[in-house]
């Protein structure tokens, strides 16, 4: 009797626990179990008043990042997953294992459509941010609502802990800026991308990225990423989604597509170098479809509640001038091309995103000229070519912003253009040089102040029918001047010159194909800063 | 150790207006005359450039000047100035208002500060404007190191270790139902 209730006791203990666990789904092979729950972030939503405003802080989902399951004896990632548009995710585990969650910063995808975007750290060793959750037994049963949030770290006077959140909320927006992407180029393979963020990146007057001394927000053509600000009560751009978008939107540009910009800052006042202008015109626009909201809100000051705003659609906001050469008169067309709002006289067309996704990183690529709004004007204008009602609406949006209606191409070769800034010498855009003929004055000038402004560096083109050597000279048209000129043939550089000094002529002898080529001429006391003025140079072709 | 000298310096930085010197000697290849490698977020059309005049001790004042260069006709100006810490400011004032800053024109602005122990200190200052009543900003942060000031040793969101791929990773808390 004693024996049979010993079996008996010993086949209860036996039979329990163990095996395919009992209430919850289940795990998806033998000896493991289901996790699932759900990841969002803190988000504080920009003002146009007051800057961030924490107290309307909400949980949104963390979208389309890595999580992972990981074994805490040994690191190991015994499973790895993509959330979804809602933050959820599901992973596999083994059963009764110690374990953590990690979401990682970083959004990854191979094959066709292809991208990996991650947000690192660059003042620590460029670290890849990652959230973790506290260890945990992963039992014998599946566990559901393994939910994670990503706090933003703020103690309701200033941040009090970890700025989990930041990392999030940057590739929130990158979020929005793929999906909108992907709805008009769903093949897309982007390059890979490193978004640098830390609280230790502060607004410097000088560059070294390895302490955080960024200058401000922005993307680098040299490194190929971003470095965002995150210092705290003076200038943080985290939870500022048109400024992530605009940098993102040159990364697009200059990886994907092609821009000539010769970068540097901008403001909506500037008369800039038409190619400054029309590609900072265009991210700023970008930054409006994306979010679906016009009004760019750059957040600021102590508690970052102080905010800087432009209203994209507008141009007479703020005291910007209109034409080829103003950044706000360049993002009011490209938005106003794109909206679904029309206005009496001003705006009568919606194209959308798609064709000017496709201008601006197919057609942009093989213009003859600089990426400028010319280029992309002539270029959109050929696809639509005989829609009188869409070539009258764009035609309706330049006039408005005092650009010519009238160029016959990427050059305006008519010289159809009368807006000169204030100053006569800045036209024509482009000077049309001819082989043999008289030399022809090209004036540079810092009217409208440097490093990158209208009038610092002047363009040139022509035209060569045979294959052979040609010489491009820029002579000095007084003793003080000295020039640099450069030579491109559709955004790639071919040479560039300048080897003397004051009142000597710079050449450019090469061997060019029959084709079109595009140059630049400046004045090195205009590009080192050192005296303003008006500088001239006679420029020919032989 | 890093003995940040602060001799007397003429720093006429213009933040966003970085030199542009590109040039080429031959006929070599070269980049754009006269770009830079950057693109930034817009900005706020005022440069702000400073000059230290040195050398930073711990309990020494030493005097920042600050020219702010208007590029448009700005109204209200507001300058906002905070220390890091470790870092006094000695000044009477901590916000500066000016009225007006016309196009083209420069207001100059001296601070004076102390810092309290050797280190790499911040002054970071908040420029605050309106432009046909609409609001403009610009953010700098100058930096006072003092002679002695140890090596520069940042702290990140997180803690740094790598991942079992040896990458680095920077770990971060996350926040749990029932937290």
């Amino acid at each position: 009797m004693r024996l049979h209730a010993i079996c008996l006791l010993l086949l209860v203990v036996l039979g329990c626990g163990g095996g395919g666990g009992g209430g919850g789904s289940g795990g998806s092979k033998t000896g493991n179990i289901t996790i699932s729950g759900r990841i969002t972030f803190d988000s504080v939503p920009v003002t146009q008043a007051s800057g961030l405003d924490y107290s309307s802080t909400t949980q949104k989902p963390v979208r389309g990042v890595v999580v992972e399951a990981i074994r805490v004896s040994d690191s190991s990632v015994l499973d790895s997953s993509t959330t979804d548009s809602s933050g959820n995710y599901t992973l596999s585990v083994p059963e009764n294992t110690e374990i953590k969650i990690r979401v990682r910063a970083q959004m990854t995808r191979s094959g066709s459509p292809s991208w990996d975007i991650s947000v690192i750290d660059n003042t620590q060793g460029r670290a890849l941010y990652v959230m973790d959750s506290e260890s945990f037994d992963s039992g014998s049963s599946s566990i559901s609502g393994k939910n994670l949030n990503a706090p933003s770290g703020w103690g309701g006077s200033s941040y009090t802990s970890t700025r989990v959140a930041a990392p999030f909320a940057i590739l929130d927006f990158i979020y929005d800026a793929l999906q909108t992407i992907l709805s008009v180029d769903p093949d897309v393979e982007l390059p890979e991308l490193r978004i640098n963020w830390s609280p230790n990146n502060i607004p410097s007057t000088d560059r070294d990225y390895s302490t955080g001394h960024i200058v401000t927000t922005h993307y680098s053509f040299s490194t190929g990423e971003i470095y965002v600000l995150g210092d705290e009560d003076n200038d943080t751009d985290e939870y500022d989604g048109h400024v992530i978008v605009h940098e993102f939107g040159h990364y697009l540009v200059h990886r994907l597509g092609r821009t000539d910009t010769i970068g540097g800052s901008h403001t909506l006042s500037d008369r800039l170098d038409p190619r400054v202008a029309f590609d900072e015109g265009f991210q700023n626009a970008l930054s409006a479809i994306v979010l679906d909201n016009a009004t760019y809100i750059d957040t600021f000051g102590a508690k970052q509640s102080s905010s800087a705003y432009m209203d994209i659609e507008d141009n007479d906001f703020y005291s910007s001038p209109k034409g080829w050469y103003s950044e706000g008169s360049l993002q009011s067309i490209i938005y106003d091309l794109y909206d679904r709002n029309d206005e009496p006289n001003i705006d009568s067309i919606s194209l959308g995103f798609a064709p000017l996704y496709d201008v601006m990183i197919n057609d942009m690529k093989t213009v003859q000229s600089f990426t400028t709004i010319y280029s992309f004007i002539d270029s959109l204008k050929r696809r639509y070519q005989g829609n009188t009602s869409v070539i009258n609406a764009i035609n309706q949006l330049l006039q408005h912003e005092d650009i010519t209606t009238q160029a016959v191409d990427e050059w305006d070769s008519t010289e159809t253009e009368t807006n000169d800034g204030g100053n006569p010498d800045t036209l024509p855009v482009y000077t049309e040089l001819q082989q043999g003929a008289p030399a022809v004055k090209v004036c540079t000038s810092t009217d409208f102040g440097t490093p990158n402004k209208l009038m610092n560096i002047r363009y040139f083109y022509f035209t060569v029918n045979t294959s052979g050597t040609y010489t491009i000279r820029a002579e000095p048209e007084v003793a003080q001047n000295d020039p640099v000129i450069a030579l491109y043939y559709r955004g790639t550089v071919l040479a560039s010159k300048n080897s003397g000094g004051d009142g000597t002529a710079e050449t450019i002898t090469q061997e060019l194909s029959a084709g079109t080529y595009v140059g630049e001429v400046s004045e090195v006391k205009i590009l080192n800063e050192t005296e303003t003025g008006t500088f001239c140079f006679n420029m020919s072709l032989n | 150790m890093n003995k940040g000298y602060i001799k007397r310096l003429l720093l006429f930085i213009s933040i966003f207006a970085i030199p542009l010197v590109v040039l080429s000697c031959s006929d070599s290849l070269n980049t754009q005359a006269g770009s830079t490698d950057v693109s930034s977020k817009p900005t706020a059309p005022v440069s702000i450039s400073y000059q230290l005049a040195g050398p930073v001790k711990p309990d020494k004042e030493v005097t920042i000047t600050i020219y702010i260069k208007a590029r448009a006709d700005i109204d209200d100006l507001l300058l906002r100035l905070k220390a890091s810490e470790g870092l006094d400011i000695t000044s009477e004032k901590n916000e500066i208002y000016m009225d007006q800053l016309k196009r083209n024109s420069t207001a100059t602005v001296k601070i004076k500060v102390m810092a309290l122990k050797e280190g790499h200190h911040l002054l970071k200052i908040i420029l605050t404007g309106k432009i046909n009543g609409n609001t403009i900003g610009r953010a700098i942060a100058i930096p006072v190191s003092t002679t002695e000031a140890p090596e520069r040793v940042q702290k990140g969101a997180g803690t740094v270790t790598t991942d079992s791929e040896g990458k680095r990773i920077i770990i971060m808390p996350a926040q749990e139902e029932g937290d």
